[in-house]
């Protein structure tokens, strides 16, 4: 699903990461660790082809990643740094959104929300939010529209305990449903629940 | 307080480019008030000039500063200041009401300037004089006595009045007595008004940040030639569903909440009929194509946001062109709404506009369309081309003007045709 060969970025006259192999398969899960600055979210931005490597090719779901074609878009589900909400829209029209647009039926809109823990939210627009009430309506959408590949980035931000517990479920969910994850963190339980870590230094 | 290092009065006599740029357009400004015969043809033509158009004209432009002096754009304090100044002598009260006399000025000085130009080109007599004074006068002390409050919930149809007041002038052929009559019904409609909601000087900290990151963004917006950046954001639309068909629904929902410049719309629909009367020389599509593109614009944020930010347009499957179009009948909707409201202003006013001129209308909608499709701006080559000015930008302009490019090459079009 994912297939990187000999991949290199380079930051002005330093190679962020270089010759790197890394491949996910349908139904894996991947984890991405390393310090501050050592290229987890260029490399991930190389997945959904916002940024190109100056050496080696990446392959997502059997083409060149690029996040201006709409089919791609389509197959692959991104939490990153500009992901974003509409602040005036409720969780209830901003699922409305993805079942509208993207032709899917996600089950029932009340049964996610209260899943997500925005069951007490779910009328109220999302402007009104706390930070981790962003971030799970932000989880929530990425994970509950169709996808083949998932991308997160630091997607425990701003969570609580039981935030945390409730992503690594949703992680859990999307790969037995046969997508594609990985996941750039720092935390552990989600390297745990990965099949594979790269580790970049 | 002075913060050590802070330019006096905006920089504007440190030397520097503020100050050539501040001497340079006063020097224009008052340039024409030495050619007003010059100037006369080029503005009334060779027909004899409307004076009650050209009051009712000015009193529409003093309705126009009153609506910008109520957004309030002048409370702000700096949050360093917020953090730093407790113990200083300069409350932030003082601050706030001293801007608050700076926007007023500012809007007295623009009303007080078009009505000096319109006049002394127009030739104007001592009455005339006599009833621009008036208006610009009573508004002021209207506007003033509003702003200086918090908004109360019939503010904004305060200026709404005013327009129709300015339109009824230019309509009716109100004479300079009858409208020096208007200017006294209007200083003493400002005696209700000034009273409840709280003194804006008294604002808490969360309001006096919130003008803080609107100025800023305005700041950065004009430093960075981006006034994509301002197009509003939509307020919330309660509990409208947006189930399929989906771009079609949120471009709806776009539009409702952005309803609150429908009122902006109406002023200037006012504006381009008495426009066309005070001022023959303008074309009618010049008019009617830059009345509707600024009365429109702000309709066409929720399509710019979708195209600015990534993070919100992941959030639909559905591809550029589905969503263009959505929005774009959308607009077209209220394009044609803002046209039935012209067309029956027209009438009032009893005045006429060529059919080709109505062709401004969804020119207007398609420039607007292009202007908020626009991809982020690209700093790395700005193209700079030697003008008699100065060195420009070539590359740079020409993304600023995207959209705009197409309504002046179709105006031009429509006025040769008319």
């Amino acid at each position: 699903m994912i297939d990187a060969k000999g991949i290199g970025v380079r930051a002005g006259e330093h190679w962020l990461f270089d010759d790197l192999d890394f491949s996910v398969d349908p139904g894996e899960c991947a984890a991405i660790v390393g310090p501050n600055g050592v290229g987890k979210s260029t490399l991930m931005r190389c997945f959904y082809g916002m940024q190109k490597p100056q050496r080696g090719r990446v392959l997502v779901n059997g083409k060149a990643p690029d996040e201006r074609d709409v089919e791609f878009r389509r197959a692959v589900s991104v939490l990153f740094d500009d992901s974003d909400f509409f602040a005036e829209l409720t969780p209830l029209q901003h699922l409305e959104l993805l079942s509208g647009s993207f032709g899917a039926d996600l089950g029932e809109h009340e049964d996610l929300l209260r899943d997500a823990g925005l069951g007490e939210r779910m009328r109220v627009t999302a402007g009104h939010f706390s930070a981790g009430q962003r971030r799970r309506l932000l989880l929530l959408g990425v994970t509950a529209r169709p996808h083949r590949v998932l991308l997160l980035d630091e997607p425990e931000r701003a969570l609580d305990v039981a935030g945390k517990d409730w992503l690594v479920e949703l992680i859990a969910r999307s790969t037995a449903a046969g997508a594609a994850v990985v996941v750039a963190t720092h935390h552990p339980p989600l390297l745990e629940a990965a099949d594979s870590v790269l580790e970049l230094w | 307080m002075r913060i050590p290092g802070r330019k006096r009065f905006g920089g504007i006599f440190s030397g520097d480019t503020a100050g050539f740029v501040f001497l340079f357009g006063f020097g224009f400004l008052f340039t024409a008030f030495f050619h007003v015969d010059a100037w006369r043809p080029a503005v009334y033509g060779s027909s004899r000039v409307d004076f009650p158009a050209v009051l009712g004209l000015l009193t529409l432009c003093c309705a126009v500063g009153w609506r910008g002096l109520l957004r309030r754009g002048f409370v702000w304090v700096e949050p360093a200041e917020l953090t730093w100044l407790d113990f200083a002598p300069a409350d932030r009260g003082r601050v706030v009401a001293l801007r608050l006399l700076g926007a007023w000025t500012g809007v007295v000085a623009v009303t007080g300037y078009l009505a000096s130009l319109l006049l002394a080109v127009g030739g104007a007599g001592l009455d005339q004089w006599r009833a621009a004074v008036a208006v610009v006068a009573a508004t002021g002390v209207v506007a003033f006595a509003t702003a200086r409050r918090t908004s109360l919930r019939l503010d904004a149809l305060g200026p709404l009045v005013l327009a129709v007041l300015g339109l009824a002038i230019a309509a009716f052929g109100l004479g300079p007595v009858t409208v020096q009559v208007v200017a006294a019904g209007v200083l003493v409609a400002a005696l209700p008004m000034a009273f409840g909601g709280e003194p804006v000087a008294r604002a808490g900290r969360a309001v006096l940040l919130a003008g803080w990151d609107g100025r800023v963004l305005r700041s950065v917006a004009v430093t960075f030639l981006d006034p994509m950046m301002l197009l509003p954001p939509s307020a919330p639309i309660g509990r409208l569903s947006l189930r399929r068909p989906t771009p079609l629904r949120l471009a709806w929902a776009g539009t409702l909440g952005r309803s609150r410049y429908a009122g902006a719309a109406v002023l200037v629909g006012f504006a381009v009929v008495v426009a066309h009367i005070a001022v023959p020389t303008v074309p009618g599509a010049v008019l009617i194509g830059i009345g509707a593109y600024v009365a429109l614009t702000p309709f066409g944020g929720g399509l710019g946001e979708l195209w600015r930010n990534p993070g919100r347009r992941r959030w639909l499957g559905s591809g550029n062109r589905e969503l263009v179009l959505a929005h774009g009948l959308v607009l077209a909707g209220a394009g044609l709404l803002w046209a039935a409201l012209l067309a029956v202003v027209t009438l009032a006013a009893g005045t006429s506009f060529a059919v080709t001129a109505w062709f401004a209308v969804p020119l207007s909608v398609l420039s607007i369309l292009r202007t908020v499709t626009r991809g982020a701006i690209d700093y790395a080559n700005p193209a700079f081309v030697d003008t008699p000015m100065g060195p420009m930008p070539a590359n740079l302009v020409r993304q600023l003007f995207r959209g705009l490019d197409l309504l002046a090459f179709g105006l031009v079009l429509l006025s040769v045709i008319t």
